[in-house]
C-alpha cells in the first residue's frame, strides 16, 4: 500500500531475487484472473510479503514456476510463479484493501472511487467467496473508519490509530488460518501494520505540518520543525517495533524453505530500516530544540 | 506444534548428525538467542508459543549431549544483559509518584497509569513523562512511549534514571538487524569457522549473557 515492504536487492542472493521477483508476477496474475486486468495498475511490493507469508502454509507441491510475458514487459519472457492458493488469497486481500482506503482516502473523486468499486465486483461475484472476504471487508471498513474517526477528533498519540491500521493487517494476514498458525500470522501483521502506518507519518511530517492535515506526529512535536534528537527518538521507536515483528517472524514455519525465509528476513531486517533512512538525514531544526513541554 | 511428535534433536537444531560440538553448541545459542523469553516478555501474546520453542531446543540440545555422552555444565553465573529500567535508584518526592513507582514495579499498569492520568497536565513534571513512558511501554505503545521519554528527558537533562532508560532502547533499536549478514550467514553454505574475528566475540559474548540468564532464571521482563 505504501511501498514500505520491499528487500534490500543488493543483498539478496540471485535465485531469492528471482524467486521474489516471480511471486511479484505470480500475485499479478492472480489479480488478473480475479479482480481484472484494471487492479494490477494497484499492484505493489508490499502485496508480496504477505504472499510469500502465506505460502509458508501451503504444501510445496502447489508451488509451481513457469515463464510467462506480462503487459508491462511484453518482450522479454520470465519466470513466473503460477497462480495458488497464496497468491490467489493477496490478491483478493488487497483488492479489499485498497478498495476500503481508497474509499476513505478519497471520498469525493467519484471517478475513481467507480474505478475502485468496479475492480471489487468481480471478487464477490467470484463464486464460493463471498462468505470468507465479506467478514476481512467488514474488519477492514471498521478498522479505517475508527481511524478516521480518530483523525477527525485530531488524537493525540501514533499508536493508537497505528495499533488500527495493524489490528487489520493482523486479520488481512491471518484470515483463514487457525490456532498458533493464525496467532502468529497475526503478529506479523500486526506489528508491520503499526511500522507502516507510523512510518508513513513520520515520513509525511514536512507535509503534513505545512499543509495542516492531519499527522499524529506533528500533533505529538507541536506542529514544530523535526530536531535530528525527534526524529531520532522517532526511529528508534520504529525499530522497536520492527523488534517486535521480528519475535513474531521468528516464529513463522519456514522449515526447509529457506528462500523464502531469506526473503523475509532481508525484508524486516534491512528493508524497514532502509526504508526509514529518511529520519537520519541532519537538517535544519536546532533553533527549535528546546522547550518541548 | 513442536515435540509431541518426538523431533530428530539434530533437526530441531538444523544441524547435520555428523556436526562436531562446537557447531552443535553455536547452532543451540544462535536458536536460544533467538527465541530467549527476553524477546517474549510476558505481555507478549506469542510468548507460550517461543517458549515452546525454546523448550524443545533445550531438550534437543540435551538429548543430543546425552547421546554424545558428555556431560557438559558450561552456563552457571548470573550476569542479567537487560537490566531493569524501573531500578530502585530513582528517586522521588512526591508520594504519588513513589505510589505510582510502586504500581510499575508491581506491574500494576492500570492502576499507575490512572493515577497518572489524574495528575492535572499543569502539574506533570519531567517524572510524570517519565512514568508515562513507562507504562507506555508496557503496552508496546513505541511510539508514545518514546515521545513521553524524550519529553522527560528534554525537562530534565541531567537526570541520569531517564537518560539510562533512553540509552537502554536506543541501544535495543540500534542493534535491530545487527545479526542478520545477508543470505552468506543464514545457511550453512558459506559458513565457515570464523573464531577471532571481533565481531564474533562480542556476538559470543552476547549470546552467552543470554544464556547465563536463561538458565539462572533470574529473569527481569522488562515492562
Amino acid at each position: 500500500m505504501f511501498g514500505y515492504v520491499k528487500p534490500v536487492q543488493a543483498e539478496l542472493l540471485v535465485k531469492e531475487y528471482e524467486f521474489y521477483k516471480a511471486t511479484y508476477c505470480g500475485v499479478c496474475r492472480s489479480m488478473k484472473r480475479i479482480t481484472g486486468a484494471l487492479s494490477n495498475l494497484l499492484h505493489s511490493y508490499d502485496s508480496v510479503f504477505l504472499a510469500l507469508i502465506r505460502m509458508l502454509y501451503i504444501p510445496d507441491s502447489e508451488i509451481s514456476a513457469g515463464r510467462g510475458r506480462c503487459v508491462a514487459h511484453p518482450m522479454k519472457p520470465k519466470a513466473m510463479l503460477n497462480t495458488n492458493s497464496a497468491t490467489d488469497y493477496t490478491a483478493r486481500a488487497f483488492a479489499i484493501l485498497t478498495y476500503h482506503k481508497l474509499k476513505d482516502d478519497i471520498k469525493d473523486e467519484r471517478m475513481l472511487r467507480r474505478m475502485a468499486t468496479g475492480m471489487l465486483r468481480p471478487i464477490y461475484s467470484s463464486a464460493g467467496k463471498r462468505a470468507d472476504l465479506s467478514r476481512l471487508s467488514e474488519i477492514a471498513e471498521e478498522k479505517l473508519g475508527a481511524i478516521t474517526a480518530l483523525e477527525e477528533s485530531k488524537h493525540i498519540g501514533v499508536d493508537e490509530p497505528a495499533g488500527l491500521f495493524g489490528e487489520l493487517l493482523g486479520a488481512v494476514f491471518s484470515f483463514g488460518l487457525e490456532g498458533a498458525d493464525a496467532r502468529i500470522t497475526y503478529q506479523c501483521g500486526y506489528h508491520l501494520g503499526k511500522f507502516i502506518y507510523a512510518a508513513d507519518a513520520a515520513e509525511d511530517y514536512e507535509k503534513d505540518r505545512v499543509s495542516g492535515s492531519y499527522n499524529p506526529y506533528v500533533l505529538m512535536y507541536d506542529g514544530r520543525l523535526l530536531s535530528d534528537e525527534n526524529k531520532s527518538t522517532i526511529k528508534c521507536a520504529l525499530l522497536l517495533e520492527c523488534r517486535e515483528l521480528e519475535s513474531a517472524v521468528n516464529l513463522l514455519p519456514f522449515g526447509k524453505r529457506a528462500t523464502i525465509e531469506n526473503i523475509i528476513k532481508n525484508i524486516i531486517y534491512l528493508g524497514l530500516p532502509k526504508r526509514i533512512e529518511f529520519l537520519d538525514k541532519k537538517e535544519g531544526g536546532t533553533e527549535e530544540r528546546q522547550n518541548n513541554e | 506444534m513442536s515435540n509431541s511428535t518426538r523431533q530428530d534433536p539434530y533437526e530441531v537444531l538444523g544441524v547435520s548428525r555428523n556436526a562436531s560440538d562446537e557447531e552443535i553448541k553455536s547452532a543451540y545459542r544462535a536458536l536460544a538467542k533467538k527465541y530467549h523469553p527476553d524477546n517474549y516478555g510476558e505481555d507478549n501474546p506469542l510468548q507460550d508459543l517461543a517458549s515452546e520453542k525454546m523448550q524443545s531446543i533445550n531438550q534437543a540440545y540435551d538429548e543430543i549431549q546425552r547421546m554424545r555422552a558428555e556431560g557438559r555444565e558450561g552456563y552457571s553465573g548470573n550476569n542479567t544483559y537487560y537490566q531493569s529500567y524501573t531500578g530502585s535508584s530513582g528517586g522521588s518526592q512526591e508520594p504519588l509518584y513513589t505510589e505510582i513507582r510502586q504500581d510499575i514495579n508491581k506491574h500494576r499498569f492500570a492502576d499507575a497509569e490512572r493515577k497518572l492520568l489524574g495528575i492535572l497536565p499543569v502539574d506533570r513534571v519531567a517524572e510524570w513523562h517519565y512514568l508515562m513512558s513507562l507504562v507506555l511501554m508496557s503496552r508496546k505503545n513505541v511510539g508514545d512511549a518514546m515521545r513521553e521519554l524524550e519529553i522527560a528527558c528534554t525537562m530534565e537533562p541531567g537526570n541520569t534514571e531517564y537518560q539510562r532508560a533512553k540509552e537502554m532502547f536506543n541501544t535495543n533499536a540500534g542493534t535491530y538487524g545487527s545479526t542478520y549478514y545477508g543470505p552468506s550467514t543464514t545457511y550453512s553454505r558459506r559458513r565457515q569457522p570464523t573464531t577471532d574475528e571481533a565481531c564474533d566475540c562480542c556476538a559470543n559474548l552476547i549470546c552467552l549473557d543470554c544464556l547465563c540468564e536463561c538458565l539462572g532464571g533470574d529473569l527481569i521482563a522488562c515492562c
